[in-house]
């Protein structure tokens, strides 16, 4: 099984930062649970990856039709 | 590491580590403490002992991380002793032999599976929400849509133009993650009020 976690600082602090720079829009919910705005800066505007993730869920709509079960 | 990130955001925390910032100049210690002190829940996992390939010599940077964490919890502020920890191992009792300073703590073993992490991850968050709070989405759940999110990632990551997936840059991904979410969930209940009854 290839590793999960190498190479990378293992270690995930959680809860709302009170500093540091976000970006990413909060407010969005996940089955019933607010999102917290995301910290760091991506190189791609927030409607390109959300372009990006909707095209995709678009091409796979009928695999996922196949497999939703929750 | 990633895997738990999308059990965070899923949850609705925001995950933190070294990796959102890269500015060189900066010892990373130093940033990691410092983003530990700004949190109030951490998670370590301590599983990736194993003997460097070249070098053949440990890593020890996860557990000077867990004990800076300890450390804080057990001597800081008052704010940093009220503190939640999550240390994950990939073998149950493992610890015992690499870190036996902490034996007695409770340690979770993922085995270096996916799905059991992200439970693990989703349990312990669950269990420490303040009483009042609604339950967080079930494991099995968040195990579906992750399962989704592997499926269209590779379109996403072409649709973006983006390196492999594997590559993909912390902050990239974290974005994607969130972004996705909800819209996984969209098609999910699409797919479902679309499906014939039988």
């Amino acid at each position: 099984m290839p590793p999960i976690l190498e190479g990378m600082t293992a270690t995930a602090k959680l809860s709302g930062p009170k500093t540091g720079r976000r970006s990413g829009k909060a407010g969005a919910t996940y089955r019933g649970v607010r999102l917290q705005a995301t910290v760091g800066q991506s190189r791609f505007t927030f409607d390109q990856i959300k372009n990006a993730v909707e095209a995709a869920l678009e091409k796979n709509a009928h695999a996922l039709a196949g497999r939703t079960k929750t | 590491m990633r895997a738990a990130c999308f059990a965070i955001m899923s949850c609705g925390y925001a995950p933190r580590c070294a990796l959102d910032y890269s500015d060189s100049g900066v010892v990373r210690f130093t940033e990691i403490v410092k983003i530990i002190t700004e949190c109030d829940r951490s998670i370590h996992d301590i599983s990736r002992v194993e003997l460097d390939r070249r070098s053949r010599l440990p890593r020890f940077n996860m557990p000077l991380e867990l004990g800076a964490d300890l450390g804080l919890r057990l001597a800081g502020p008052s704010i940093q002793r009220r503190r939640k920890t999550l240390v994950l191992d990939a073998e149950a009792d493992r610890y015992d032999k690499t870190l036996s300073d902490i034996s007695g703590m409770d340690i979770e073993a993922h085995a270096n599976d996916v799905r059991h992490i992200i439970r693990l991850v989703r349990d312990w968050l669950n269990a420490n929400r303040e009483p009042s709070a609604l339950p967080l989405p079930g494991a099995v759940a968040i195990n579906d849509d992750h399962d989704t999110y592997l499926g269209i990632v590779h379109d996403i990551v072409g649709n973006l133009r983006l390196d492999p997936h594997d590559e993909l840059p912390h902050a990239d991904y974290l974005h994607v993650v969130a972004i996705a979410l909800p819209r996984i969930e969209a098609a999910r209940a699409g797919a479902l009020a679309g499906r014939p009854n039988h």
